[in-house]
């Protein structure tokens, strides 16, 4: 009879968590089952059912979490924060979870399945010590919930679940956001941080943005759990290539890469050769990544003041070539330490403005302090040209008066545009195509 | 006591003899007392009578002192010019005889010139002239002040002057005599001198008339001949009318008239400058563009020294444009600034076919309502007496004589000079001065010839474009052409806007144009980008305004699709951009955005195709003219033809493209890639219409030759950006990559040409690369640290202990200081004196 009163429950539960239209009804379902379980009598005989209760909603929330495959990350987080609050609530549902995790034997189960788990775990409050909120919780029988609810198994239990999601293949989506997020938040959390390392360097082996992230991962453990990781920087510098500047985790990556760097204390020729591959990539980056490049060069520059030499020799002597080797992957061997930036010097013909200027450190006597990397959108960066004032009157567009940005402080000072009409030119075209300095007409035909 | 009286007797005594004598009042005697009495000494004075003493003292002086004072320092000879008189060997008698006939001579001279004032003009004797205002008084004599109407008249309104002698002065019997003795009423009288004079008057009023039309006549006749050859034949005609006695007359009284006329006219046109020789208008221009060309690297400057005041040549044609001190400008309320300078605009309409009358009215009711304006205007803005002060005579003047004269200068500058001569042809026969002319005359394409020549101004889009729908581009060219010369800002008010409108009509006509998926026609394009091209020298600023809203436009579409490339209008677009403004400027409120969409383009969209890569390798050559003059550096397009150059390669997964916009995944991977010996294939240039028609294909479907042409186009640019880069210290570090690409592309499948073509550039490259690649450290440039500024005693020489400033201030020396411590030392020595003086008299 208590099974199938069991079962019945279980049903219940999960018919009324089906039937969630609403984000805010999951407020509804938490007052129901409190209200339920408070009307339940305080007695050791019922201990049982009450119980059984809690234990059958946590078992049916997985299951809905589970099994429904299109729930979105926000109403996720709305049940989380109605219903997880509750400390004794979310402990029975990660064992709910755990459970399940464990009987799931495929390697690559279903998307959605990872998906939504992944987006519990991430939005499920993680332990902590005080000022903990219960349902219920009475010490004195043998099921007591409380007796589990100590700070410090608490947390093993989420480590194991964690562990236990960790074992299967994600997907792109899901790894992308799981690596910094275990970065973070995980490991500070889970008593045993280093057990992580199996799945970051597993990762770090897939290739381009997870490497990245994955790195990161490591780059922690290195630093508050003495994770020792041989080569950590060759492969940093192997993952700094060209195509980094055009891509879209191009800031998560650079901010990365600076920390990575932060230490005063890595060797010379290292720092050199990171330095050099970055004015390198500089030159081939498009307009957003070009001066935060800049600014990320000069701030090496000012961190490791060993390396001034690349931009300041007293005695220069005359190179046949670049000593610097860019597809050298041994960064002792790069020849970096020989070499001058003379890239930036280049890019002090930027097509454009700001990045020319940007460039031009290389020329003063180098900073006392680090300036921030300022990453702006390309939106920012065409708004600030389009609001630039022009012609006789100064007159702006009428989009741009509302989008004005304020000036950056350490910026130099903006740049009006000249006054007086619009220059023209002042010879007239005699063709659209085939007037130019490129001579046209032996590539093109009409 | 006693002396006194005795003194007083003796006084006595004397008075008592001059009353005898002359019975003086003895009250009136004076008497100077002799201050000393010297024994024997004798006074020849009267005593007692000071005024006669004093005559006669005076008398003396005249005598003596006055004469010699008069001759006093003259040295002069007295020379008798009698005649004859220092002859010494004539006689007496001789010389009266001479005398004599020299008076006789005299008395032979005219009566009338009695009373000259110059001597009779000898030969010898060059009398003296009087002038006024350095002429002399004969000329101006003869200078004929041309008299006003009344003046000429003289009489107007008055009675003549020999019936006012007669009537009033005249006396009795010629009074009778005249009036055939009969008595007359006054009354009688009265009417027939009123009747007289009004006779008299009338008579005056014909022969004016006559004059005039004669004048009139002439006028035309001369304006014919004008027209026909030049003066020569003027002259030619007088002469041979001169043969002919019955027109004799009537043709120099014409000829004199004529004369009369343009000096007249002369004195009040002013000289105007002389015609420049081709020459100098050769020098001229190439001075403008020295200027400009030194203003546009001013603003290309690296450092960011923008010039604050724009090279635009736009003023400079302004002022070719309005010869005058006039400027055709407006008001931020758009209404035309100092109107009142402004010539009535003459309306002048074509007729064509027979939709005319409609046309004529709106153009009457124009210019009403512009009248109106101007009024308006007029009243507002008066108060800026320069202005009007400076339309004051003469343009009055030009009013009376001829409307179109003064519009010449403007429509000169925008007409062919053959359409000028058309226009005078026209104007040779005038029937009246109302007339409808022709404005664009000439000037015929064969292209225009069935094309009306003045075009209203569309009003909308709609309207433009089915102006020139179907056209080919030459007729596009030239009816856009004669749309701005119609419309010019000088003509009308409010042209201006009307032009900046028909730039925004123009632009978007362009860009539809180049939008065209079907066909392209580089020629229109090429027409139009002419016609942008003039209608942006107009009003350079709104024209920015257009290109930057239609640029905005494309980056909006740029970003919402990003991985896309875009069409093959908007690398038109941005190749219009650089024929318009200068791509070189450091800043620039158009080319900068324009470079932004162009490189974000190049960095964003997905290459899938070889088409694709064909308009980006476009876009590419684009941007060489953007860059080319200002060698900037453009890293997008350096990494754009990387990728471009890698997809010809056979290379490996791990390889990537540095913009990461390649396709990574075969066949795409290697999309460009030669596998089969093309040898014989004949690599042409990469046809822009295979481009723009071709739907987005796969790389399977494009020939090979599409290929090889797009990757002859890679190798040109890539020589192009090495010589446009040739010049940077990072020249190994960007060059050497492509030295490696091309070194692993499959030549021996090109054909022979293309295969060249490789060879040379990466011949070139590494010359250069050896070259260039020797490198000098970087060295910081060592900034020279201002001198500490010593601090030296200050020796002073002549150092005077007394005035211790006086050499260290500069106002305490000089005649200047000398003068005031004068003048200070006058007043205070002078309110010393009057205080003491003061004193002194107090105390007495």
């Amino acid at each position: 009879m208590v099974v199938l009163e069991k079962n019945n429950r279980r049903l219940y539960w999960s018919s009324k968590l089906r039937n969630l239209t609403d984000l805010n009804q999951s407020q509804a379902v938490a007052a129901e089952l409190t209200s339920i379980v408070g009307q339940l009598n305080w007695d050791a005989t019922q201990a049982g059912d009450y119980c059984d209760e809690l234990v059958s909603f946590a078992q049916s929330f997985v299951d809905y979490i589970v099994s429904s495959s299109e729930l979105s990350r926000k109403a996720i987080k709305a049940l989380s924060d109605a219903l997880l609050f509750y400390e004794d609530i979310k402990m029975l549902v990660i064992k709910a979870l755990l459970n399940y995790l464990t009987s799931v034997n495929e390697e690559t189960p279903a998307e959605s399945m990872l998906e939504n788990v992944f987006n519990l775990l991430r939005e499920m409050p993680a332990p902590v010590a005080k000022k903990r909120k219960f349902v219920a919780c009475y010490f004195n029988a043998s099921r007591n919930v409380g007796k589990q609810l100590k700070y410090k198994q608490m947390q093993k239990l989420y480590q194991t679940v964690w562990f236990a999601y960790l074992k299967f293949e994600h997907p792109p989506s899901v790894l992308k956001a799981l690596l910094p997020f275990l970065a973070e938040t995980v490991m500070p959390i889970v008593p045993e941080p280093h057990l992580l390392v199996d799945f970051f360097i597993r990762s770090s082996q897939l290739g381009d943005p997870y490497s990245v992230l994955a790195l990161s991962g490591i780059f922690n453990l290195m630093v508050k759990h003495n994770f020792d990781y041989p080569n950590f920087y060759g492969e940093v510098y192997a993952l700094t290539k060209y195509p980094i500047c055009y891509s879209s985790h191009r800031v998560r990556f650079f901010e990365l890469l600076d920390i990575f760097l932060s230490s005063t204390h890595l060797p010379s020729y290292l720092v050199a050769g990171f330095v050099k591959r970055l004015s390198r990539m500089a030159l081939l980056a498009p307009l957003e990544t070009v001066e935060p490049l800049l600014t990320l060069i000069r701030n090496m520059l000012v961190r490791h003041p060993d390396i001034q030499t690349l931009y300041h020799r007293s005695e220069p002597v005359t190179v046949e070539q670049d000593p610097y080797n860019v597809d050298e992957p041994d960064l002792k061997l790069s020849g970096a330490l020989d070499s001058s930036l003379w890239e930036i010097k280049t890019l002090q013909q930027h097509w454009f403005l700001d990045a020319a200027k940007r460039a031009n450190f290389i020329d003063k006597g180098m900073a006392h302090m680090e300036s921030s990397v300022r990453w702006k959108s390309g939106d920012d960066i065409w708004q600030r040209q389009m609001d630039k004032k022009f012609g006789v009157h100064q007159e702006m567009d009428e989009e741009g008066e509302g989008k004005r940005m304020e000036p950056d402080q350490d910026e130099d000072p903006e740049q009006e545009a000249p006054l007086g009409p619009v220059p023209t030119t002042f010879l007239p075209p005699k063709s659209l195509f085939r007037d130019g300095a490129f001579a046209f007409g032996d590539y093109w035909r009409n | 006591m006693a002396k006194k009286s005795a003194k007083k007797s003796t006084r006595i005594e004397k008075s008592q003899k001059k009353k005898k004598e002359q019975r003086t009042n003895p009250f009136e005697l004076k008497f100077n007392r002799a201050k000393h009495q010297v024994l024997g000494k004798k006074t020849n004075n009267k005593t007692g009578v000071p005024g006669a003493s004093r005559k006669k003292a005076d008398d003396a002086r005249k005598a003596t002192l006055f004469n010699e004072y008069k001759t006093f320092g003259k040295v002069n000879v007295v020379v008798d010019k009698r005649v004859g008189e220092r002859d010494p060997n004539l006689t007496s008698e001789e010389k009266l005889a001479k005398r004599f006939a020299l008076e006789r001579q005299r008395a032979f001279i005219k009566r009338g010139q009695k009373f000259r004032l110059e001597e009779p003009q000898d030969d010898s004797d060059d009398g003296e002239q009087l002038t006024h205002r350095g002429e002399t008084l004969a000329e101006i004599e003869k200078h004929d002040r041309p008299l006003s109407e009344d003046e000429e008249e003289g009489t107007n309104g008055n009675i003549s002057a020999d019936i006012v002698a007669r009537s009033h002065f005249g006396g009795g019997p010629s009074y009778m005599n005249a009036t055939d003795n009969k008595a007359q009423t006054r009354k009688d009288m009265i009417a027939e001198l009123i009747a007289k004079t009004k006779q008299q008057r009338y008579d005056k009023q014909m022969q004016r008339d006559e004059q005039l039309d004669m004048t009139d006549k002439l006028d035309e006749q001369w304006k014919q001949l004008v027209a026909e050859g030049g003066l020569g034949d003027v002259i030619a005609g007088r002469q041979k009318n001169e043969e002919s006695t019955a027109q004799e007359t009537k043709a120099t009284e014409g000829y004199d008239t004529l004369v009369r006329q343009l000096q007249v006219d002369s004195r009040r046109v002013r000289a105007s400058e002389r015609l420049k020789t081709p020459e100098e208008l050769a020098k001229e221009e190439r001075d403008r563009l020295q200027v400009l060309e030194k203003e546009r690297l001013k603003r290309m400057g690296a450092d960011g020294s923008m010039a604050h005041r724009s090279a635009d040549d736009d003023d400079d044609n302004m002022e070719r444009f309005e010869k005058s001190d006039f400027v055709v400008k407006y008001g931020p309320d758009g209404l035309l600034l100092n109107s009142e300078k402004v010539e009535k605009p003459t309306v002048r309409v074509v007729r064509i076919d027979n939709e005319s009358s409609d046309e004529d009215e709106e153009y009457e009711e124009d210019e009403d309502e512009e009248g109106e304006d101007d009024d308006d205007e007029d009243g507002e803005e008066d108060d800026d007496g320069e202005a009007s002060e400076l339309s004051g005579d003469d343009d009055v003047d030009g009013h009376q004589d001829d409307d179109d004269e003064d519009e010449e200068p403007f429509e000169e500058i925008i007409k062919a000079p053959s359409e000028k001569r058309a226009k005078k042809a026209t104007a040779a026969a005038p029937e009246k001065k109302k007339e409808k002319k022709s404005v664009g005359g000439g000037k015929l394409a064969k292209a225009g010839n069935s094309l009306p020549f003045v075009f209203d101004m569309p009003k909308s889009y709609e309207v433009f474009k089915e102006l020139l729908h179907n056209r080919p581009a030459a007729e596009v060219a030239l009816i856009t052409e004669r749309l701005i010369k119609c419309h010019h800002p000088s003509l009308k008010e409010g042209n201006k806007q009307r032009l900046a409108r028909l730039f925004m009509f123009a632009l978007r006509y362009f860009d539809e144009t180049a939008a065209n998926k079907e066909s392209v026609d580089v020629a229109k394009l090429d027409s139009l980008t002419k016609t942008l091209y003039a209608l942006l020298r107009f009003n350079p600023d709104d024209g920015a305004k257009c290109v930057r809203a239609l640029l905005k436009r494309f980056r909006t579409l740029a970003v919402k699709k990003r991985r896309r490339i875009p069409g093959f209008n908007v690398v038109a677009f941005l190749r219009l951009v650089p024929t318009l403004f200068p791509a070189s400027d450091v800043w620039h409120p158009v080319v900068t955005p324009c470079f932004i969409v162009a490189t974000h383009i190049l960095s964003n969209a997905h290459i899938i195709s070889p088409r694709d890569a064909a308009i980006g390798l476009l876009l590419c050559s684009t941007l060489v003219e953007y860059v080319c003059d200002g060698k900037r550096y453009l890293p997008e397009v350096i990494a754009f033809l990387r990728g471009v150059l890698l997809t010809a390669i056979d290379h490996k997964e791990e390889e990537r493209s540095p913009t990461g916009t390649f396709p990574i995944s075969q066949p795409h991977r290697t999309m460009l890639l030669i596998k089969q010996k093309t040898k014989q294939v004949d690599v042409q240039p990469v046809s822009l219409s295979e481009v723009v028609t071709s739907p987005k294909s796969d790389s399977s479907e494009v020939s090979e030759q599409f290929k090889l042409s797009i990757i002859r186009c890679t190798v040109g640019l890539v020589q192009k950006f090495a010589q446009i880069y040739s010049q940077t210290t990072a020249y190994g570090a960007i060059f050497r990559p492509f030295e490696q690409l091309l070194s692993r592309l499959p030549v021996e499948n090109y054909p022979e040409a293309l295969a060249e073509d490789v060879g040379d550039l990466r011949k070139t490259l590494n010359a250069e690369l050896s070259i260039r690649s020797r490198l000098l450290q970087l060295q910081r440039q060592k900034t020279q640290k201002p001198m500490v500024k010593m601090l030296e005693p200050r020796f002073e020489e002549n150092f005077d202990p007394e005035r211790p400033r006086l050499n260290r201030d500069a106002n305490r020396k000089g005649k200047k200081a000398e003068d005031k411590r004068m003048v200070h030392k006058y007043k205070k020595e002078l309110r010393g004196t009057v205080r003491e003086l003061r004193f002194v008299l107090i105390s007495h």
